[in-house]
């Protein structure tokens, strides 16, 4: 049986097919809020700085993990490539979807001239969270460098009528 | 803590007894298969063989997960629930099979047999553990892991279909497709599921299976040999609706 794990770009025709690898990971996700959350990623336009949705599959075409990429400008690393909502299920042989990860993101960084990789690690962020935890340790050994100053801070959902925009907020 | 059904039973040879890899029926297509004879013992070893009698539960959503599961006979239904409160049933497994994928050390997905099913158990920790020292093993894991998530793969695109006739044939082409991989006969198919099964699975209504059946039944498309068995009788047509034509 061939084990070779290939990345690709997304078409619109894998986002229904990917959902329930997100959704394993994002118990209580729609299929319509994983859509429009892809959508955008898989929409091209013309102008914007390269960035994307790719999948990692098996040879029978199984999506096994995604990532958002795209490229910006960061102040102190200069042109980056960055990635973000990676997904890798928790099974057996998980590391081989995450080599197959890092090797399309350096691919991805060389293709698109970046000076470094940021990668925001799966998982909740909250300590023992075992997501980042166990893509940690492989991540370093990849060469990357753990920098744990991320925060956040889950916001009330606000009514429409009480979100005062920028210009609106004076402070006396 | 792991809420393994309480009938699951392990089954743990007797003396005399020949062990339950010896007369694996799946081993030559499972995960063990490209192990060699001391690389299986290292597996065995921690494997315990396990029997669910029919409609009893594997594993549940969000139970801790302890173990990953190699599915060696029988038939197994894995669903989620759905934030309303309604079950989704997102695939059916077979033999060779191998289930337990898991989100922040939980299982992603409820598992329950729809017949008597043995399967193999395996702590979790302890075969990543061995799979550091086994890459053929992982590579082989990989192959065919997760089966809850090719299932369910599987389930979106055919959710896609339009009609409930190209869905339900569509189910049958798959099943007869798995029990090709298993080297048995692409006809007649196998349904341990029943229909409301099925039509949960495909998001149809269990009247519209029935009737979808029916109609292929009176095309000559398919022959209902009883409930639980379906002869292909015109798999190239059948190939066609399928696909839409």
């Amino acid at each position: 049986m061939d084990q070779t794990l290939v990345t690709r770009l997304f078409d619109r025709g894998m986002i229904e097919q990917a959902f329930p690898l997100v959704s394993a990971r994002t118990p209580g996700l729609t299929l319509d809020r994983w859509t429009r959350f892809a959508l955008p990623h898989v929409t091209p336009r013309a102008g914007e700085p390269p960035r994307g949705l790719m999948a990692v599959q098996n040879h029978a075409g199984y999506i096994l993990g995604l990532f958002v990429f795209g490229v910006r400008d960061d102040l102190d690393e200069g042109r980056v490539l960055w990635i973000e909502n990676v997904v890798v299920p928790d099974m057996p042989g998980r590391d081989m979807i995450w080599a197959a990860v890092v090797d399309s993101v350096d691919r991805l960084a060389t293709m698109n001239g970046c000076r470094a990789i940021l990668a925001d690690l799966p998982g909740d962020r909250d300590p023992g969270d075992e997501g980042a935890a166990w893509a940690a340790p492989f991540l370093k050994r990849c060469g990357y460098v753990l920098k744990a100053n991320r925060a956040l801070k889950r916001l009330r959902p606000q009514p429409v009528s009480a979100v005062v925009s920028p210009a609106m907020h004076t402070s006396r | 803590m792991a809420r393994f059904s309480v009938a699951a039973q392990t089954s743990r040879p007797a003396a005399g007894k020949p062990h339950p890899c010896d007369v694996c029926e799946v081993r030559d297509y499972s995960a063990c298969a490209p192990l060699d004879a001391e690389e299986q013992k290292r597996l065995v070893a921690i494997m315990t063989p396990i029997e669910v009698p029919a409609h009893k539960p594997i594993f549940e959503e969000s139970a801790t997960a302890d173990h990953v599961f190699n599915v060696t006979s029988g038939a197994v239904k894995i669903f989620k629930l759905l934030p309303d409160g309604r079950r989704q049933i997102t695939g059916f497994l077979f033999p060779g099979d191998f289930l337990g994928l898991t989100h922040n050390d939980s299982y992603a997905y409820s598992a329950e047999a729809l017949t008597a099913t043995k399967l193999c158990r395996f702590p979790r920790r302890k075969l990543e553990a061995l799979l550091q020292e086994l890459p053929k093993l992982e590579q082989r894991l990989l192959g065919i892991a997760s089966h809850e998530l090719a299932a369910a793969q599987d389930q979106m695109m055919l959710l896609g279909r339009k009609s409930a006739r190209e869905r339900v044939v569509s189910l049958l082409l798959m099943l007869s497709n798995a029990a090709v991989r298993r080297g048995q006969a692409a006809s007649p198919v196998a349904l341990p599921m029943n229909r409301n099964d099925i039509a949960d699975y495909l998001g149809l209504t269990m009247e519209t299976v029935s009737r979808v059946l029916t109609q292929l039944k009176t095309k000559g498309l398919i022959q209902l040999l009883d409930e639980k068995q379906v002869r292909l009788a015109k798999p190239e047509a059948l190939r066609e609706i399928a696909t839409g034509f």
